[in-house]
């Protein structure tokens, strides 16, 4: 069975405010080393579309992508090597 | 993502709020459609609600003097405005920017967002090329980004620019860490494209007011909660806006 990376922080994006999701992960990005793993919450499915195209645009890997009632729910691991942890979770053997 | 509502007054602020929007514009038709209200409108119009409803000043169109500029953003933010937004006419690149960095400077110690704002169709007003409004923002370090119009005879913003450009205009600006807002004579039937550029806030008037008259008639709350019902299927998924769209950006993951 897949087992999750554990995310080292949750960027709340079904809060409605001026700035989204992306503007945050940019913030929170910055400041992280790569393949650290992003919890990322949104509520809509435009904002779920935005961030799988702004991961791709970075270089950064969806690791899971999931709705959970009106909230998606997506792993987004640090461009370049993967933590230990999201590469254990990503290879593992579904089943 | 946000709805705006432009409004004139009180009156219109309550049932632009009453409908379900997040943001109330406060601006002035009478001074070229997009202009400055009168400082004691924007104080009621900001003690009437919680802090979580915003209240946004546009300061419309501005003249080229930094000073001038610098003192209405000042007075928005003592106002205690949420954002205040500068647009451009009959002007260019490096005093649009010399002129917002005075208003961020003006807003040092206040809350207020500065909002820098271009029009789509400022090819007819002498203004600055819209596509460099994510660049202004930057360099200004403005808070957020506006992209709007001027004219107000039955075209809109998409008549201007098209969905593909204002999708990446969104996108770089959001990377910049800035807010991002479109308006500009917007209507239902422009919620698919919109919903599929995704800015922060979309904007309207005339799609809310009673006869769908941005200039002679006023803000509904009836015709602001049919729009906000609309907007919330779309962003849902309810209404499928991404249905034979086949950019990769744009498809819906399975």
């Amino acid at each position: 069975m897949t087992v999750p990376p554990t995310p080292s922080l949750t960027v709340d994006g079904t809060l409605l405010t001026c700035k989204g999701a992306i503007a945050k992960l940019e913030t929170e990005f910055s400041h992280l080393p790569s393949g650290t793993v992003a919890r990322v919450l949104v509520n809509d499915v435009p904002s779920r579309i935005d961030v799988r195209a702004w991961a791709d645009r970075r270089g950064h890997g969806v690791l899971a992508d999931a709705r959970q009632g009106e909230v998606f729910e997506l792993l987004i691991s640090k461009g370049g090597p993967m933590s230990g942890a999201a590469l254990a979770a990503a290879s593992a053997e579904p089943g | 993502m946000m709805l705006m509502v432009s409004v004139q007054n009180l009156e219109e602020a309550r049932e632009a709020v009453a409908g379900g929007a997040d943001i109330v514009d406060v601006k002035n038709l009478r001074e070229m459609m997009v202009g400055s209200n009168f400082p004691p409108v924007v104080r009621e119009v900001r003690d009437a609600f919680p802090k979580h409803i915003h209240v946004s000043v546009t300061l419309g169109v501005v003249p080229n003097q930094a000073g001038t500029v610098a003192m209405a953003v000042y007075g928005a933010g003592a106002l205690g405005a949420t954002s205040v937004k500068v647009g451009f006419v009959n002007s260019d690149y490096e005093t649009a920017l010399r002129i917002l960095k005075e208003s961020r400077r003006a807003l040092d110690g206040f809350d207020t967002k500065l909002i820098a704002a271009t029009f789509a169709d400022s090819d007819l007003y002498q203004g600055i090329d819209p596509k460099l409004v994510v660049k202004l923002g930057k360099e200004s370090k403005s808070d957020g980004i506006l992209i709007d119009t001027l004219v107000k005879d039955g075209r809109n913003l998409f008549d201007f620019i098209g969905e593909k450009t204002l999708k990446e205009l969104v996108l770089e600006a959001k990377e910049a860490g800035m807010s991002t807002a479109l308006s500009g004579a917007l209507k239902v039937a422009n919620l698919h494209t919109l919903v599929r550029i995704n800015p922060d806030i979309v904007g309207v008037r005339g799609a809310v007011c009673t006869r769908g008259d941005r200039e002679k008639g006023a803000v509904d709350s009836v015709a602001v909660a049919s729009l906000r019902g609309e907007l919330r299927q779309r962003l849902t998924g309810a209404v499928d806006v991404f249905a034979g769209v086949d950019s990769p950006v744009l498809r819906v993951p399975s």
